[in-house]
């Protein structure tokens, strides 16, 4: 029980808004270049890191089988880019270089990275479809990392916030192969694993996280998952319109997400078949077959509202006053409500 | 919290041992704390780590102001140790209606991370001259004296020579930040009467068809009123990358119960939000919409009152000549060409339509007993005795929409007739329909055809002018206060701009220069009538010049470019028309153009022209390599500066004082405040053109060269200049000045301070200055809140064209005054326009809205269709070379390919391609998407050639000749006025194909 993180996939319109507020803050140091506590990929999609779903086993083979995760490699990340913006300086500049990225581990072009997939989708045109999903740490209830690190250098805090205590770590990254988002990042910096902290120095002072507080989407619920007060708790729960995302991973996330609609699919002639393009049997591999009651509701709920009728989950969803899409506890507060 | 040497030791003993032999930990506590830590290293716990990075000596309220953006935004800048470390956005705006989603957070992921380009190596820091050959990247430090009296000695000899045409000062396209920097820069080159280029055709906004049929391009209100459509139509456009921060509404929309629709030939980022995305085959879109116009009119779906009352539609057609019946055709002695007639069917007679151009009427509201007909055919007797038939225009257009049903286009659109259909069903039938069309719109050939037709759609469902409906191109709130100091000038307007007394006291009264014409003519005008305004602009005589004829007439490898690749279905070659334009009626009103020559100095501010112009190849080595002395002013090198001899280093956003324009979506005024001082030597402009028109008179002076006479035969005297361009003083190019200058914008500009020009105008000066001061917005507010609410829309102007007053508890609806309140449009029918009966309309059967195939100006022989669009991740070409922006692309350029494409070409996705047609070829990386469009490629908007793998931009490949029909200048709306009508950018018409390069 603890902070708890809802975003709307019909509302993300994959601006990267919440990963350069994030970056800026938190992960611009050097050794951080490809360290993204946040950021949006397209799905469908391999995802980032590349094929990232693949990496870890399902918790019920882990615990049977012993399996574990493993780390991705320098090709699945796409390493930390650099640019060489001292050659196009005054005196430097030379024509028949042209400014492009070089990886800092071997200095080859990278081939991969956190939005390489951006916009191109699946489906066959005009069949197309994509849509954006946003990941950062889910601070689970049962954390992997948490489990793997030897150290106990990852802790779970009273109000459900993950952290690394980076000066106990030494960089074993055990946390890395277990997390089965891959949402913790070495750096080679300074050799310890770092990860998103849900922005607890701002939510400690009443502010949202800088993800949730920056969504030029607006499509970021934050709040306690157990306050009735909060949005997260009456999307999660009184609504049952969020999912986890590859819930079966077991390590019950505390970040659910809201299934997008789609635009119509066309038959082979071209006329509007009525469907929506993204296909369901996809959205029950990210979300689980519970997707589909959630998608029927929200369908149910639209219609209301196009025929003139009110509707408590179109109205939470469409969040009339963006300051109450977060629900924290008062500073002086902070600490009794969890 | 520092700890001495004992806490240290109770703290290693109580456990933090481990901490202390961490040399990871070491060092992040020490990063952390590299600036208020004199003590050693500290051993601090996880949480205090982080806990100490959201700790700020100052939040600073700031923002971009001249960055071209179209979403206005207002940030908290953090400072610490006078170190700008991020920006967050100010979350202050309020709904302004019950029940309509409020307008936080404004700011997208280019606005959080600008604080990274104010430390980026590629900042200018000091000024610079050229030491190599232009492009070479060689250059020398100077001072900033000696930049300015290298620019001041070219200026002032050609001066001499009476030729101020040959200064040409381009600030990119409308690249204001409506403060002091933008106000006093232009109003230094208009004192100097030089050319100012006028890019809006050249980037291709220019949105003519909205301009043709509605007499003005930028029509737009709040964006949170489009929360109140129920059938949102994206049409070329895709304000999901676009319009980041508004955006939400769209969305929002859904969740109201509105459709969203998007027509585009790919799948784009706002198709994944649709409920309906119609793939259209590029350039067919105005076939799209003949057959949903066939679809409205034969279905009856049209809105028949709002038809007669707000278009032209019930106007007669000559069917003799093909032009409307004019007034003088029945009485030649009347005044005015502009007027026309409708039938009236109770008096069985032509009736004179109130309103039209040259009418004295201002509203367009049909008197009570008169019962004008929409359809029919009449007899007329013409003065000469004459009797000749008539049509009503309604008549004759829908005689023409008879050929397109929906199955007449599926060939070409590739769109299935019953979608065709839905669509315009559900259109016609939605209560509030609304067309989001924005400056994609404008970036094809025969896009004003598009447009025609677009807002076409928009009249026959009787949406335009409804809260969430009609056709929609985001626009600004201009401060009066703007365009005053920019282009007024010591010289009347005109004998029609009289009764200016009380004006003028207080001018006096303020200290004010008292021949500020334009300021003079502006507070007194006691009407708001459009047309009225309109023909003041043209009487301003702003030596503005349009850019792609500009360049035409000076670039002859531009002449041929455009010779080899003009539309052949016109009756006469592009030249033809050209030198006719030039010889018209409105042209010779533009003596810069007419008499352009070579520049003798070009200046650049806050721009990058040659990565802007399409064959910039062929100017660098053509036009531009004439120039003697071509001048960048810049914070950032970017392309062109390459090609400069003299860059002069501005400050950077957060490091000077200004404001953000205002753009209609946001209908409040947002400050960019200074948060550090500037970086290395660069100036902000207000100190920097201050600082050259004081070199300027000094020259002058020297040299013995105070005198010239610029093209409107006015005497003008340098030796003044520094006087003028300050008001004797009163604002001196010092940090004071400038605050002083925002504070005169504030008290002017209606926007800020809407209570001084009503109480001047109607209680004179006394009551003016004792009760409507002081209740306007202040700096001191702005810095406070950041962004605080316009007071009122503002004056109409070509770019303020939102059309409406605020209303308390009410969403910004564009265009009310001409719907509500019947006031007439700036069109020759005072009404929305769907027939130009100008003589070259006429001929190349463009009276009406037509579909025309495109032309495939460049490559015709090529595979593909180029396309583009502005992208999610720059404005123009600022941020371009943001790492943390290019880390979340793919860190260059890339071409969009189909799958099916690629597998065909055997090119894998991430490959390096080569893209050519006969004007060039660019290498950039493949991205292969499912999204795209067989047969299309795509390249978004705006790398520098210097991304490219070999050095050359996508924008050498472009041919991109002008639409003859866009010069004319001699017919009420279309007659070239700054930001008015004027030849566009033709990108999308340009055809390519594509080779893997093997390495």
């Amino acid at each position: 029980m603890g902070f708890s993180m809802v975003i709307d996939l019909n509302k993300c319109i994959g601006c990267q808004t919440c990963t350069v507020a994030c970056k800026r803050q938190w992960t611009s140091n050097e050794g951080q270049e490809a360290t993204w506590f946040n950021h949006v990929e397209t799905k469908p999609g391999r995802g980032w890191p590349r094929d990232f779903h693949d990496m870890t086993p399902p918790a019920g083979v882990y615990a049977q089988q012993g399996l574990k995760g493993r780390i991705p490699m320098l090709a699945e990340s796409g390493g930390r880019w650099q640019f060489d913006l001292e050659s196009l300086k005054p005196g430097r500049y030379d024509p028949q270089k042209p400014l492009a990225p070089k990886t800092a581990e071997k200095g080859n072009a990278p081939d991969w990275g956190p939005n390489w997939e951006e916009d191109e989708g699946g489906g066959v045109f005009p069949n197309s479809y994509f849509f954006y999903l946003p990941r950062l740490c889910n601070h689970c209830e049962e954390p992997a990392c948490k489990k793997a690190c030897p150290r106990n250098a990852i802790t779970k805090r009273d109000d459900g916030i993950v952290l690394v205590d980076e000066p106990n770590c030494r960089g074993y990254r055990f946390c890395v192969e277990a997390c089965p988002y891959k949402k913790l990042y070495f750096n080679p910096q300074l050799g310890i694993s770092q990860k998103c902290i849900m922005c607890f120095p701002r939510v400690e002072k009443g502010l949202p996280p800088a993800c949730v507080g920056s969504c030029a989407g607006r499509a970021r619920h934050f709040g306690l998952l157990e306050d009735p007060e909060s949005p997260t708790h009456r999307l999660v729960k009184k609504f049952g319109i969020a999912l986890p995302l590859y819930a079966e991973k077991g390590t019950q996330p505390n970040v659910f997400y809201v299934p997008p609609f789609s635009a119509t699919g066309f038959n082979a002639d071209g006329t509007p078949n009525g469907q929506q393009r993204i296909p369901m049997d996809y959205l029950k591999e990210l979300f689980g077959e519970e997707v589909e009651q959630v998608m029927a509701t929200l369908n149910a709920e639209r219609a209301k509202k196009a025929r003139g009728e009110p509707s408590e989950i179109m109205d939470e969803l469409i969040r009339y006053t963006f300051n109450e899409a977060w629900k924290l506890p008062a500073e002086e507060e902070f600490g009794k409500h969890v | 919290m520092t700890l001495n040497r004992r806490d240290f030791l109770k703290a290693s003993s109580a456990g933090f041992v481990a901490a202390a032999l961490a040399p990871n930990g070491f060092l992040r506590a020490n990063a952390a704390l590299a600036a208020d830590m004199p003590e050693p290293p500290q051993f601090l716990s996880v949480e205090e780590i982080y806990r100490r990075q959201w700790r700020w000596d100052r939040i600073v309220k700031a923002s971009h102001g001249r960055s071209n953006c179209m979403s206005a935004c207002s940030w908290d800048i953090y400072v610490r140790d006078g170190i700008i470390w991020r920006e967050e956005q100010n979350r202050v705006y309020e709904s302004q209606e019950e029940g309509v989603p409020d307008f936080n957070p404004r700011g997208c992921q280019k606005g959080a991370c600008y604080s990274e380009q104010t430390y980026s190596p590629l900042r200018v820091l000091h000024p610079m001259k050229r030491v190599g050959p232009r492009g070479s990247g060689r250059w020398e430090r100077i001072s900033w004296d000696e930049a300015y009296t290298t620019i001041a000695d070219r200026i002032v000899d050609t001066l001499a020579e009476n030729k101020p045409q040959k200064i040409v000062y381009d600030h990119g396209t409308t690249n204001l930040d409506f403060g002091p920097d933008q106000m006093w820069e232009s109003r230094l080159f208009t004192l100097l009467s030089t050319t100012e280029l006028d890019s809006w055709g050249l980037v291709g906004d220019e949105m003519m068809g909205a301009i043709q049929t509605l007499g003005m391009q930028n029509i737009e209100g709040s964006s949170d009123d489009w929360f109140h459509s129920d059938y949102i139509v994206v049409w070329m456009g895709n304000p999901v990358y676009s319009r980041i921060p508004d955006a939400h509404f769209m969305t929002e929309a859904r969740y109201n119960g509105a459709q969203l629709v998007c027509l585009s030939p790919d799948f784009s980022a706002t198709a994944s939000k649709a409920d309906l995305w119609i793939p259209v085959e590029p350039r067919t879109d105005a076939a799209v919409a003949m057959a949903a116009v066939h679809v409205i009119i034969n279905e009856k779906l049209y809105k028949e009152d709002y038809v007669r009352q707000y278009t032209d539609l019930p106007f007669l057609i000559r069917e003799d000549n093909g032009h409307f019946l004019k007034v003088q055709d029945i009485h030649p002695s009347a005044k005015g060409k502009f007027r026309y007639y409708a039938w009236d069917r109770k008096a069985n007679a032509p009736f004179e339509m109130p309103g039209c151009w040259d009418h004295d009427a201002e509203v367009t509201k049909l008197p009570d007993d008169v019962d004008v007909a929409l359809d029919g055919r009449y007899e007329v007797t013409l003065a000469d005795g004459r009797k000749i038939n008539v049509r009503t225009n309604w008549n004759v257009l829908v005689e023409r929409v008879q050929k397109w049903a929906p199955e007449m286009v599926a060939g070409e659109t590739k769109v299935n007739p019953e979608t065709i259909r839905k669509f315009a069903r559900d259109f016609a039938n939605a209560k509030s329909p609304m067309i989001y069309a924005s400056w994609g719109a404008g970036k094809g050939y025969h896009c004003d055809l598009e447009q025609r037709l677009k807002i076409l759609m928009c009249a026959l469902a009787g949406s335009h002018g409804k809260p969430g409906g009609g056709y929609r191109v985001a626009g600004w709130y201009t401060p009066e206060g703007w365009p005053v100091v920019s282009y007024g000038q010591a010289e009347t307007v005109g004998e029609e701009f009289k009764g200016v007394q009380r004006f003028i006291s207080v001018l006096e009264a303020t200290g004010l220069d008292t021949n500020e014409t334009l300021l003079r003519a502006m507070m007194n005008v006691s009407t708001e009538d459009p047309v009225f305004l309109e023909n003041m602009s043209q009487a301003m005589r702003i030596a503005a010049v349009p850019a792609i004829p500009f360049y035409y007439m000076l670039e002859p490898d531009w002449q041929q470019t455009m010779a080899q690749v003009e539309d052949r279905t016109y009756p006469r070659r592009l030249a033809e028309y050209m030198n006719e334009a030039l010889q018209s009626e409105g042209y010779k009103n533009i003596p810069h153009m007419t008499h352009a020559e070579i520049p003798s100095v070009f200046i650049f501010t806050g721009s990058n022209p040659l990565r802007r112009l399409w064959r910039h190849d062929a100017i660098e080595k053509g036009l531009w390599s004439k120039i003697d002395l071509v001048v960048g002013v810049t914070p950032q090198l970017n392309y062109t500066s390459l090609h400069a001899d003299i860059l002069l280093p501005s400050a950077g956003w957060y490091e000077k004082l200004g404001i953000k324009y205002c753009s209609t979506y946001i209908p409040y005024l947002i400050i960019n405040d200074k948060a550090i001082e500037p970086q290395g030597e660069s100036k902000c402009e207000f100190i920097m053109m201050g600082e050259l028109a004081k070199k300027i008179t000094e020259r002058a002076i020297a040299k013995g060269k105070t005198e010239f006479t610029d093209l409107f035969g006015r005497r003008k005297d340098l030796s003044t200049l520094y006087k003028q361009w300050s008001y004797n003083d009163k604002f001196p190019p010092t940090d004071e000045g400038k605050e002083k200058a925002y504070d005169f914008l504030l008290t002017v500009s209606a926007i800020s301070n809407p209570y001084f020009m009503s109480m001047l105008r109607e209680h004179g000066l006394g009551r003016a200055l004792k009760e409507a001061f002081g209740d306007n917005t202040t700096l001191a507010q702005l810095r406070r809140e950041g962004a605080v609410k316009i007071r009122s829309t503002g004056k109409y102007s070509a770019i303020n064209a939102v059309g409406s007053e605020m209303e308390e508890g009410k969403t910004i609806t564009p265009h009310i005054w001409f719907i509500r309140d019947h006031k007439r449009y700036p069109t020759a029918t005072g009404r929305m326009q769907f027939y130009i009966d100008h003589p070259w309309y006429v001929e190349s059967d463009e009276a009406h809205p037509t579909y025309k195939p495109s032309p495939a100006l460049a490559g015709n022989q090529q595979q593909f269709y180029l396309s583009g669009g502005h992208t999610r991740w720059s404005i123009h070409s600022q941020w371009r070379e943001s790492p943390t922006m290019l880390r979340l692309q793919r860190g260059e350029p890339v071409l969009w390919v189909s799958v099916e494409d690629a597998r065909r070409l055997d090119i894998a996705n991430g490959e390096t391609i080569e893209m050519y047609n006969e004007f060039g070829s660019c290498q950039c990386q493949a991205k292969v998407a499912a999204a795209m469009r067989p047969g299309t490629v795509l390249m978004y908007h705006a790398w520098q050639p210097w991304q490219f793998r070999n050095g050359v931009s996508d924008k050498t490949l472009y041919g991109s000749p002008i639409k003859p029909l866009h010069m004319v200048g001699d017919y009420a709306q279309l007659n070239y006025r700054l930001a008015g009508a004027q030849p566009g950018h033709a990108p999308r018409d340009t055809r390519v194909s594509l080779r893997k390069i093997t390495a």
